[in-house]
């Protein structure tokens, strides 16, 4: 019967993997869509180097680097339910399947990042990560942003096919040594390892196999107890026969042996690597960026966010009044790992995470002039991504309003609105 | 069920050679055999998913994973638990069958054995369940956005090896109280050792029950040691009661050792008493 | 009883039990004892790999959450729980001072498979990121105290503290490569900080890693030892936890049952 079942299962799978084709989430999509939306917003997410082959697939070999940069917005609509509130520390990666990338360098508004940084609500982070590529095969690549407390939000993917190249991960030491860190001083510690492991092995066989009661006979386990629960907890057996004074002296070698294998590398190390310091945590506040300082172009007051389930359209009405001297126009509305450009304003959507909105009205808006914008964006984006709260105890729809101005300048508005649902039709 | 005896207690019972009652191949045989199940089981497990897990694996809300990850779960559950209760089952029936009769130290000698073996297989068991499936869910949850509580590691380690960690050791005790009736004989009542080796299997698997619903709602960063997954050590303490086991069968096989001392000091035939 | 009766029927006491050390058996060989010793290597290991990944298992698992501070105050601890639990079974049932030092055997072929098979062949990380710690010398020299003292008192307090002690100087020599400064974005970083920014891990965010963040004051320097003659402390803790598992949860039930349940 279980060889049965086990044929069932095994044909079960074998049939069901050759139907499978390979996911693109990385565990974003169980994400409640709030804790999504309103957290971090992604704006101008780009990937650069190698080349792009007909998939959309960024190519690199292994060695070869590609980097990302894009602007996170820590929103002010984040919700009192993560890092109470108060998100106060983070740090900006990326998500990929395990170490198939390996980082080499990354700033955050213009400063060297190597670790964590300090971090303030409606603040913007521009970062830039240069990676390389390390394990060969296809792999999706996003940038995240971690917040203590709360976990790691993704941004938008990229696929990214890692061939196959002689590389090494290389670094310089204090004293000018190259290393290469996919294999400094591997040897060393399994053998270090495998050393210790054999003299715990001799031990252990002294006193199962190779030991002798007193009278020259091998050493018993199973039957022991007959003997040792008749004598004294503090009774070594050595008067009754059970040990000898040889599994003294032969205890006392083997405990020597370690103490001098542990000398011999204690003195290794202080003079193979004489200079050593702790593990370093590196923490700073980034400064301000030029998002933060330029003044607002619009203020926006949602009214309404609408979703038709059937003709799978979500229909955004947001009351818009332009506080700047230039007219402005509505570039892009970015969500979650999303992001609908405003064709009217210029801008094609390109790659797997940009689609387009539609606006109306889609022209511009002078200053000092209220607008209702009325914003379709493709529900079935929505639905992919995971992103309609429709069984969730929070049915919000979050998210940046991008405008432009008449320069060029842009920067963006947070919306916040109850989803409204069209459950019948 | 006092019975004398009426043949010698240790007469030798037809063996073929080598598969005596502690013979490797003979009484031993299950200490091999049990193991290499689970070990096979998994080895499958783990070969099959070097190929997919962080392709399919990776996101449960795909197609792709439903097809196989998803299925896998099924499988696990509804094998496990018809397994379970198909030996279970047997046990009982051909324990109640057995239980009565008087059997010589030659045959009780063999129960022995095949009851170690028993404890050989909840042994490597429990070290897949606790050592080598963690080590993957650790490698995994450090590695990867945490998705659902179906993840590559998950699948097998909380809904196959932990289910069969409870069928092995209700069934071993079962084996016990009908096969080795002067060991675990239910007049006795319900030895302490079981007790613990089996709630140490259930409690894990309630924990498991927790831990996903600690990390859907508050537990947002993955530290392995963090004082939530706490209660899966001290549970997993509680399968200290397998030295009890051995103990108990030890301090038997020494019992079966000093009758056949007293039937050959008395002359053998008549002497023993159940 | 007269004290030469007495002093007769313990001498025939003792020598019954000395015959009994190598009395053979109709059917107890060696190869129940193989049995017992390869059976049990299997559920004492891992109950010994769970403990420590669950109570110690962050800083086990990559070279730059082996501080001086955490590291050596968690993981001697965590390790010395079962050792000690099999120290009081093995003494007591075999007189065999091997307790701990077979279940740091035991422990290390899970704990390198693991490292090997899923950190290094299922997620690639470098094995010189991801290696496990050693408690092999550190139970040797607990288990040689032991013999030594015949006392589980004495044990729990120099036979952790040299557990302790041995367990650091093991695996010290280890992570001392790892420590050397290099420059790197800017930063002065070890080389364990910068295995563990190189090698993504997307789910351990670098702000999770608790380590030695600074310290109110540094003893000139002298935090490490502190630290150590702490960790030492809790490892008498450990100790006395694997004593209750030993005692309450091995060798108590043996023979007991429940009337009622």
């Amino acid at each position: 019967m279980m060889k049965r079942l086990a044929a069932v299962l095994l044909l079960a799978l074998g049939t069901g993997l050759a139907f499978a084709t390979p996911a693109s989430a990385h565990g974003e999509k169980s994400q409640e869509a709030f804790l999504r939306m309103r957290t971090i917003g992604w704006t101008d997410v780009t990937f650069s180097g190698g080349h792009m082959d007909p998939n959309g697939d960024m190519v690199i070999a292994q060695g070869e680097k590609f980097t990302i940069k894009g602007t996170a917005k820590l929103m002010n609509t984040w919700p009192d339910s993560l890092a109470k509130g108060l998100p106060r520390i983070g740090y900006i990666n990326v998500a990929t399947q395990g170490p198939c990338v390996e980082m080499l360098t990354r700033t955050v508004n213009g400063v060297s990042t190597p670790s964590r940084i300090e971090i303030t609500k409606g603040h913007y982070y521009d970062f830039e990560e240069t990676l390389m590529g390390r394990r060969v095969g296809r792999w999706h690549v996003h940038p995240t942003f971690a917040v203590k407390g709360a976990g790691t939000l993704l941004g938008p993917g990229q696929w990214v096919r890692v061939t196959p190249h002689a590389f090494t991960s290389s670094i310089k030491l204090y004293n000018g040594k190259t290393i290469n860190l996919e294999n400094y001083n591997l040897v060393s510690v399994w053998t270090l390892q495998v050393v210790g492991f054999l003299l715990g092995l001799i031990w252990i066989f002294w006193w199962t196999w190779w030991g002798k009661t007193a009278k020259g006979n091998p050493r018993r386990t199973v039957t022991n107890p007959a003997v040792t629960l008749a004598i004294p907890l503090n009774d070594d057996g050595v008067a009754v026969g059970l040990n000898t004074k040889k599994d003294h002296r032969v205890v006392n070698i083997i405990a020597l042996a370690t103490a001098l294998f542990l000398l011999i590398g204690w003195i290794w190390q202080a003079s193979a690597f004489p200079v050593k310091i702790p593990q370093q945590v590196v923490e700073y506040e980034p400064p301000l960026t030029a998002q933060d300082q330029a003044p607002t172009l619009a203020a926006v007051d949602a009214r309404s966010a609408k979703y038709d389930y059937q003709a799978k359209v979500l229909r955004l009405e947001v009351d818009t009044k332009n506080v700047s001297n230039s007219p402005i126009q509505l570039a892009s509305f970015v969500t979650s790992t999303l992001t609908f450009v405003n064709p009217a304003s210029g801008t094609t959507p390109y790659g797997q995470y940009q689609d387009a909105l539609k606006a109306s009205p889609s022209g511009t808006i002078q200053p000092g002039q209220t607008a209702t914008l009325t914003i379709d964006l493709p529900g079935s984006r929505f639905d992919e991504e995971h992103l309609l709260p429709r069984g969730e105890s929070q049915l919000t729809i979050s998210g940046l309003l991008v405008f432009k101005d008449a320069s060029g300048q842009r920067n963006s508005a947070e919306m916040e609105e109850p989803l409204q649902p069209k459950y019948i039709s | 069920m006092a019975q004398v005896a009426t043949t010698a207690p240790d007469q030798a019972v037809e063996s073929k050679p080598g598969r005596g009652p502690i013979d490797w191949w003979g009484g031993h045989r299950l200490t091999f055999v049990g193991p290499l199940v689970f070990i096979v089981i998994a080895a499958a497990l783990r070969i099959w998913m070097q190929g997919n897990a962080w392709t399919i694996g990776i996101d449960a809300s795909s197609p792709g994973f439903t097809k196989t990850y998803r299925m896998l779960f099924w499988s696990e559950i509804t094998s496990s638990a018809v397994i379970g209760f198909w030996w279970w089952t047997y046990l009982i029936r051909k324990g109640r069958t057995i239980v009565d009769e008087e059997v010589s130290h030659e045959v009780e000698v063999r129960r022995i054995a095949n009851f170690w073996g028993l404890i050989s297989t909840i042994s490597v068991e429990l070290t897949i369940m606790a050592s080598f499936w963690p080590n993957m869910d650790g490698s995994w949850h450090q590695t990867a956005v945490r998705d659902t509580a179906l993840t590559p590691a998950h699948i097998p380690m909380f809904f196959l090896f932990f289910p069969f960690g409870i069928i092995l050791t209700v069934g071993t005790y079962l084996y016990g109280r009908y096969w080795l009736p002067k060991v675990y004989g239910a007049a006795m009542g319900f030895p302490w050792s079981f007790f613990l080796l089996i709630s140490a299997s259930v409690t894990e698997m309630m924990q498991v029950a927790m831990n996903e619903w600690g990390h859907s709602l508050w537990i947002t960063e993955e530290i392995f040691a963090a004082p939530f997954h706490w209660p899966f050590v001290l549970y997993g303490w509680l399968a200290a009661g397998i030295f009890a086991l051995w103990a108990e069968t030890i301090i038997r096989l020494l019992g079966i050792e000093a009758e056949i001392e007293e039937a050959e000091t008395t002359g053998g035939r008549e002497a023993v008493v159940a | 009883m007269t004290t030469t009766e007495e002093q007769l029927e313990q001498a025939q006491q003792f020598e019954r039990l000395k015959a009994l050390v190598d009395k053979p058996y109709r059917w107890i060989d060696r190869k129940w004892d193989a049995v017992f010793w390869i059976s049990a290597a299997f559920i004492v290991g891992a109950a010994c790999d769970i403990t420590k990944l669950l109570f110690a298992g962050d800083w086990d698992f990559w070279t730059d959450w082996k501080d001086r501070i955490w590291w050596p105050i968690l993981t001697p601890f965590a390790l010395v729980i079962i050792g000690s639990a099999l120290q009081y079974i093995q003494w007591l049932a075999w007189r065999f001072p091997t307790g701990m030092t077979y279940t740091a055997i035991c422990l290390w072929p899970l704990a390198t498979l693991g490292r090997w098979l899923q950190w290094g062949n299922f997620v690639h990380y470098p094995l010189n990121f991801v290696w496990p710690t050693t408690m092999v010398p550190a139970g040797i020299f607990a288990d040689w105290v032991l013999f030594k003292t015949k006392s589980f008192i004495l044990t729990s307090v120099i036979g952790s503290a040299v557990f302790a002690f041995g367990w650091w100087v093991s695996n010290y020599v280890m992570i001392a490569p790892f420590l050397q400064p290099a420059q790197w974005m800017d930063r002065i970083l070890t080389v364990a900080d910068i295995q563990g920014i190189s090698f993504i891990h997307s789910q351990t965010p670098e702000y999770l890693r608790i380590v030695e963040h600074g310290t109110l004051r540094s003893f000139l320097g002298e935090t490490q030892y502190v630290a150590l003659v702490f960790g030492a402390t809790v490892t008498v803790a450990g100790y006395w936890i694997g004593q209750f598992i030993g005692r309450m949860l091995a060798i108590w039930p043996i023979g007991r049952f429940m009337k009622k349940w």
